[in-house]
């Protein structure tokens, strides 16, 4: 992450810290539900930035675990090659597939929480 | 009158709407007094009306639901005269619904058509029901009524003339679901690896088809209303379809919603036991566990192809809805590991 990502995701975190305590206890109802709203998104826009990236070469790498003798594609590539593979059935119940898309979809989840 | 309803689109066509109301409610004449918009329903806008109704059957002062499509909607929903018919039927069938009570389809009175229904009491909010232990009175009879509830849904079969927009049932439901969602996914542009992984599940794991029934496809906490006593209404009907009924029980049980309490396996609400004995009581039937498990699967699929779908509605620029974004980006990466986490390669029925 660069200086000016680390700043943009400092801002975004301090915004959202100042509308959790200051504004968010005054509030009640659908008001309530509206600002916790923009704090969520305050939230996930900061950590996809602080992420900057990681997640993309996260999947790349463990998707290319999973197909070795496919490491010239890039994630678009691969990731259409592997769709296509599982439709067809040929990755049924793949214990590499699946360890990557679990590691992956752990990585996914952590960027939202 | 509220400052909401003064700006509001119902204002603009107040005359138009007396107008139609006191004709289709037999009225002398009806004063729209009121009108506020109610929360929930992404897809539909509702409007909680105040009605004055001088002569007629309904005269006195009524407070009224008046139901119409959002600025931009689903693909998959019905319309707006078609909930109308499914709301009619359901209360024929003894559902616990808000009645029915004017279609409009004239564009002139709104631009667009509507309904105007019962209002229920109570609430459908699921973190008051999370929160308050008394909303909707015990909650193993509530879960046990709800389970009887769906069975009298379900006892809603084809054919049926009133119901002919629905067309003819799927042969394979299962296998006509992994269908639709894969070409979502692809018309969305999205490529998920961990959804593609359970629908291939799905479309080899699909259990034999059983004889179609009305379903309800939205049946879930959140899509009802509960009062101190109970239940007081089964809602949004937009969804419905031919289908397997246990794709219902599936939906309702999924761990998607159950929200703040998973422990509850009934909606978060309730025992799965006591849910299940209210459908078994009502529908005379057994209740397929292996395939509501198969269908809570589908579930978590079905809900990340929606939140997809719905983000998407704020990417094109459709529609400005934060609430919309926020779902498109929130839910798939949850759903994703759920569906993970139900499809381990040990559960997988393959031939090596």
């Amino acid at each position: 992450m660069s200086d000016r990502e680390a700043d943009v995701a400092r801002l975004l975190a301090l915004a959202g810290q100042e509308i959790t305590e200051s504004v968010m206890p005054q509030l009640t109802g659908d008001a309530r539900y509206r600002i916790r709203l923009v704090i969520n998104a305050l939230k996930l826009a900061g950590a996809s930035i602080a992420d900057a990236g990681e997640l993309g070469r996260l999947r790349l790498a463990q998707l290319r675990s999973v197909m070795p003798t496919e490491s010239t594609l890039d994630l678009d590539a691969l990731e259409a090659r592997l769709q296509t593979s599982l439709r067809a059935g040929d990755l049924d119940a793949d214990e590499a597939l699946y360890q990557a898309l679990v590691i992956i979809a752990e990585a996914r989840e952590l960027l939202v929480k | 009158m509220t400052v909401e309803f003064a700006d509001n689109s119902l204002a603009k066509n107040k005359h138009a709407l007396e107008t139609f109301l006191t004709e289709a409610s037999g009225a002398e004449a009806v004063t729209l007094e009121d009108a506020g918009a109610l929360t929930g329903g992404a897809i539909q806008e509702n409007w909680l009306l105040d009605l004055r109704v001088h002569g007629g059957p309904r005269a006195g002062h009524q407070q009224v639901v008046l139901r119409t499509d959002a600025a931009s909607g689903v693909a998959v929903s019905r319309s707006r005269a078609e909930e109308f018919a499914l709301l009619k039927t359901a209360l024929g069938a003894g559902v616990t619904v808000p009645e029915p009570l004017w279609l409009c389809e004239d564009p002139r009175v709104l631009g667009k058509t509507f309904y105007v229904m019962a209002r229920a009491e109570g609430t459908a909010a699921p973190h008051r029901l999370m929160k308050e232990a008394d909303l909707g009175g015990q909650r193993e009879r509530l879960a046990e009524r709800l389970g009887a509830e769906l069975a009298k849904i379900h006892g809603i079969r084809p054919p049926r003339t009133d119901l002919g927009f629905l067309g003819t049932p799927a042969a394979q439901p299962a296998l006509a679901a992994v269908a639709r969602y894969r070409d979502y996914l692809d018309r969305l542009e999205v490529r998920s690896l961990a959804l593609e992984w359970g629908l291939r599940w799905c479309e080899s794991h699909a259990p034999p088809s059983r004889d179609p029934v009305l379903v309800h496809q939205d049946f879930r906490t959140g899509n009802y209303m509960v009062d101190r006593q109970g239940l007081t209404a089964i809602l949004d009907w937009e969804f419905c379809d031919w289908g397997d009924p246990m794709s219902d029980l599936g939906w309702f049980c999924a761990k998607c919603w159950r929200y703040a309490r998973p422990e509850l396996e009934a909606g978060g609400i309730g025992s799965r036991e006591a849910f299940y004995r209210g459908y078994e009581n009502g529908s005379g039937e057994t209740v397929d566990r292996q395939a509501v498990a198969y269908w809570e699967v589908m579930a978590h699929i079905r809900w990340a192809v929606i939140a997809l779908q719905q983000g998407e509605r704020t990417q094109s620029g459709a529609e400005d809805s934060l609430e919309l974004a926020l779902t498109g980006r929130l839910y798939p990466p949850l759903l994703e590991s759920e569906i993970l986490r139900c499809t381990a390669p040990s559960s997988w029925r393959v031939t090596l």
